[in-house]
């Protein structure tokens, strides 16, 4: 193996890359480029894929990418790889790299399975001694039986796969770039790559995970970039990013069909204000588990007491608790005739991350007819991966069944 | 940094050996004879051509009177089939490698690199095969020059280099080339005096002969081994310079269109 690289150093270092593809569907187009290509200029034609992305990946921190299909996750990570070379900006890697992802990292689909070892080996930085030593190794792992001296392009996905695996685990590269390529193999097979993966960040390794799997990303990365249309939305703590992530997909998929204060004319009962532990932007973020102050004020043509509704719903609409003052019997603070304050506030929100919405409706004061409803986004943060969105109380019960006074 | 210099050039020699083993052992795979088949298919040229220009058509130059028409077609066609074949089969180098190109990072030139001389090294085995019968045979050759033809068949060696990174990267991005190239280089063919000696050509020709660079070689190999005497001349040096030129500005060009090779495959 090669010496300990330093810890400070990053493997990755990625600033203000860009990377366009040009626009060549043409002949005329292709000769076109080619000419630009020859004197050293830009391509003319060219669309982008990447702006101006920055990323350091650090020895020992692994790092997950999510986005959209599109996003250019790939394109960004041909880029590290050195497949493409970065149309702007600067890319400048350390160490050794592997690549294990879905469609078959640098297999030739023409060469034997014993040659595509070589190959790969030779690419990954292996002398010719090396990879001699190795081969059967790899070969033992990857264990396809006859199949090693068939040409790649005659393997079943799974067989690519566990070969593509067995020369990673041979040559441990200092940084794995891969994506859910693992659930391909069998079951017996995946617990092999499990156990390896395990093995391979516990003593330093570092992954570039790729992944729409928020739960394989929280679970195995500390840090993670969200891409979106070829640019950083946002980067940093996994946690973060995923929520943010999930958030922005949730909002989305709402239908949003909740009628606007547009519907409300003049004189009827109406929500004036409402404000999460005040603020009225829609940019909150509350911990798990902290208190949740929802105030406002509501106002009343008659000048009658009306009824305020109040209901949490998560980002796409799904409703996940609500109450009323009436319900609660609760008694609203008069500010003048019109106007009356309101203040709810839930304790310890067992609320999982996410995005979420208030909504508030006020109501006659018999609290039959629905005038109107004013809404507010909120952010609940918190590094858990529990599923669902709400914790319920609960404890596990230590070796039940070992215990006899157990029932 | 200089270490990673050398680390970096003994990955691609290693790669280098890597594709060239595989154009060995991959380039006739599947056929019974193996690579035998580089070396019938010339012979089968060389038949041919022999028959219908030797038997049909009687041509006789002086030139050719003391190693036959056939020993003469041998030592011209040998040198040419080296130069085309390698440059028809580097059309397709770096295409037929996209698999590699789109997922990993490896100098492209390697691909041409190792087709190139693949296919050179098997013709020149065969041009030694033929040697070696015309030797048996009796045929009076001036086997002292045996290493100037060397010379000359690097001279070839870096032509094919040259203008095979050069229709490598064309056709990258011109369909074209595939169809064009096998054209120009059967033009080629017909004005190299392989078939036939450049004392046959018209008067006015003759001065610029030497501006195709494998007449200027197959001339050359031809006078070597028939007469036996090499002065080196002014143009000698040009063509040369001119070869190691060739190899230069192939490697210009490629290396300019490589790093968009992915964008157009």
């Amino acid at each position: 193996m090669k010496a300990e690289a330093p810890k400070d150093q990053p493997l990755i270092e990625l600033i203000g890359v860009g990377k366009n593809y040009p626009l060549a569907n043409h002949s005329a187009d292709r000769l076109a480029a080619l000419w630009d290509l020859l004197r050293g200029r830009p391509i003319r034609r060219t669309r982008n894929i990447l702006h101006e992305i920055d990323l350091r990946v650090l020895p020992g921190c692994s790092f997950g990418i999510i986005g959209e299909n599109g996003a250019g996750k790939s394109t960004l990570l041909k880029l590290i790889t050195g497949v493409l070379r970065a149309s702007q900006g600067s890319v400048k890697t350390r160490g050794r790299i592997g690549a294990l992802l879905e469609l078959g990292a640098g297999f030739h689909p023409d060469y034997t399975g014993r040659e595509n070892i070589g190959l790969n080996a030779a690419l990954v930085g292996l002398t010719q001694a090396e990879i001699l030593v190795k081969t059967p190794e790899i070969i033992a792992f990857a264990d396809i039986g006859e199949y090693i001296d068939e040409p790649i392009k005659h393997y079943s996905s799974g067989m690519v796969v566990r070969l593509g695996f067995a020369i990673i685990a041979a040559t441990t590269p200092d940084l794995l770039i891969t994506d859910e390529v693992l659930a391909v193999g069998d079951e017996s097979f995946q617990k092999k790559c499990v156990k390896w993966l395990e093995n391979y960040v516990a003593s330093g390794g570092t992954l570039l995970i790729v992944s729409h799997s928020m739960y394989h990303v929280q679970k195995l990365c500390q840090q993670a970039i969200w891409l979106n249309n070829g640019t950083i939305e946002k980067s940093g703590d996994v946690y973060e990013v995923t929520q943010a992530y999930l958030a922005f997909h949730e909002r989305k998929t709402a239908d949003g069909t909740i009628t606007d204060r547009a519907a409300v004319d003049g004189d009827r009962f109406r929500i004036d204000s409402l404000s999460i532990n005040g603020s009225e932007q829609a940019t909150t973020v509350i911990k798990m588990g902290a208190d949740l102050h929802i105030q406002g004020i509501v106002y009343s043509p008659d000048e009658r007491t009306p009824v305020v509704v109040i209901g949490i719903v998560r980002a796409d609409g799904t409703p996940v608790y609500g109450t009323s003052s009436e319900i609660d019997s609760a008694r609203l603070g008069n500010i003048d005739a019109n106007h009356f304050a309101f203040k709810l506030v839930l304790e310890d929100i067992p609320l999982l991350p996410g995005a979420y919405t208030i909504r508030s409706h006020a109501m006659d004061p018999e609290g039959v007819r629905l005038f109107d409803t004013l809404t507010l986004d909120f952010v609940v943060s918190g590094e858990t991966r529990e599923l669902g969105f709400c914790r319920l109380p609960h404890h596990w019960v230590d070796s039940p069944g070992s215990d006899t006074t157990d029932h | 940094m200089n270490l990673a210099i050398t680390e970096t050039m003994r990955q691609n020699w290693s790669l280098f050996i890597i594709f060239l083993r595989r154009e060995f052992t991959g380039q006739y795979l599947g056929s019974v004879t193996s690579v035998g088949w580089a070396l019938i298919a010339p012979l089968v040229m060389l038949a041919i051509y022999g028959y219908v220009f030797g038997e049909i058509f009687k041509v006789r130059f002086p030139e050719a009177d003391a190693v036959g028409f056939l020993g003469y077609l041998a030592l011209g066609m040998w040198p040419w089939i080296a130069f085309s074949e390698s440059i028809s089969r580097a059309i397709k180098a770096v295409k037929g490698n996209a698999a590699l190109v789109h997922k990993t990072a490896l100098p492209h030139e390697i691909f041409v690199y190792s087709t190139v001389l693949a296919t050179f090294l098997t013709h020149l085995a065969g041009y030694a095969a033929v040697m070696l019968v015309l030797a048996l045979m009796g045929k009076p050759l001036v086997w002292l020059m045996l290493p100037l033809v060397l010379y000359f068949m690097l001279l070839v060696l870096l032509l094919a280099l040259g203008l095979g990174l050069i229709v490598a990267a064309l056709d990258v991005f011109l369909n074209d080339v595939e169809h064009g190239v096998p054209l120009m280089l059967t033009m080629w063919f017909f004005s190299t005096p392989i078939l036939y000696s450049p004392s046959l050509l018209p008067e006015g020709v003759l001065p610029y002969l030497n501006l195709n660079p494998m007449a200027y070689i197959v001339v050359n190999i031809r006078e070597a081994m028939l007469i036996g005497h090499w002065t080196p001349g002014w143009i000698d040096g040009v063509a040369l310079l001119a070869s190691i030129g060739v190899f230069i500005f192939g490697r210009w060009f490629f290396n300019r269109c490589s790093p968009r090779f992915e964008d157009f495959l």
